[in-house]
């Protein structure tokens, strides 16, 4: 599920609304896409994660 | 040195944050004034590396428990070179360094270009110095100028030097069009010398650089003491 973003930076006051509304949303893009390679990252590294670790990092991280 | 490639310059770093292929696809910016755009830069650099702060602090914790040999091989497999590089800053420097011996060269140039230097300064600077010159070298490659122009404010000078003469010409003038830190931009030129410093810029042209060269050359001249200002 995507998670709200709530705190894009106020874009330079001197760009006009459309410019503004472009470069917000090219940034909210941004976000998520790390978002999104964060989690796929994370997953894919528990599998290589020896074994008898995995249970022990799984609780650290909390996922 | 003109407003209009100030803008160009923050222009071509905010697109590079972004992750934008198509340059063009910001070319509304070039009208913004680069201070407004520096401020927006740095604002969205907070935003894109604080997101998920907690869930990467928890896992630079949990890398602790692993050898440095099983991280690199993790890094390099799974999580990839932008988390890596997010993970950089919140690892021990001395053990960041440690899992670095490990990566290849290609892999590192990818995981620099991703990496925030202001957030692991010690990190970089405790890489050899025959490491940052091969990975400086494949970044050049890569056509990463906007985030080789983040380092050199944290390279030493020795690095440094040798990164400068490991670089084209035409490299050097990308990377010195879009660095940080003007003070280190007089500096490069006192290392490359005179000669170098001309040829750089009377080749760019060839190279279509022509508004990069004049840019650079303004802010050097911008950085010479006027008369009465002492020697």
């Amino acid at each position: 599920m995507t998670r709200p973003i709530d705190h894009i930076p106020s874009p330079p006051p001197s760009l006009d609304s459309a410019g503004s509304a472009e470069l917000t949303a090219l940034t909210e893009q941004a976000l998520q896409l790390r978002r999104r390679e964060l989690e796929l990252a994370i997953e894919k590294a528990f599998g290589q994660i020896p074994r008898p670790l995995r249970g022990v990092v799984h609780r650290m991280l909390g996922v | 040195m003109s407003r209009k490639s100030e803008s160009r310059a923050e222009t071509a770093k905010l697109g590079r944050l972004l992750g934008l292929d198509d340059q063009q696809q910001l070319a509304f910016l070039l009208k913004v004034p680069a201070a407004e755009l520096s401020e927006y830069r740095l604002a969205v650099t907070d935003l894109l590396y604080d997101d998920d702060h907690e869930l990467l602090e928890r896992t630079a914790e949990a890398a602790r428990l692993l050898p440095a040999r099983t991280l690199a091989s993790i890094g390099e497999t799974a999580l990839g070179p932008l988390i890596c590089a997010r993970l950089t800053g919140l690892l021990d420097p001395h053990r960041a360094v440690e899992i670095s011996a490990h990566f290849d060269v290609d892999f590192l140039a990818l995981l620099a270009a991703e990496l925030d230097p202001r957030r692991a300064a010690e990190v970089v600077a405790a890489i050899a110095a025959d490491t940052v010159v091969a990975v400086t070298v494949a970044m050049a490659a890569n056509g990463e100028h906007v985030a080789m122009g983040r380092f050199v404010a944290y390279l030493d000078d020795i690095a440094l030097a040798l990164c400068l003469k490991a670089l084209s010409d035409e490299d050097l003038l990308q990377v010195a069009f879009v660095m940080e830190g003007q003070q280190r931009l007089g500096f490069i030129f006192e290392l490359i010398g005179p000669e170098r410093a001309k040829r750089m810029l009377a080749s760019a042209p060839a190279h279509g650089l022509v508004e990069e060269a004049k840019h650079v050359a303004g802010q050097l001249s911008g950085l010479r003491p006027k008369r009465g200002e002492g020697a």
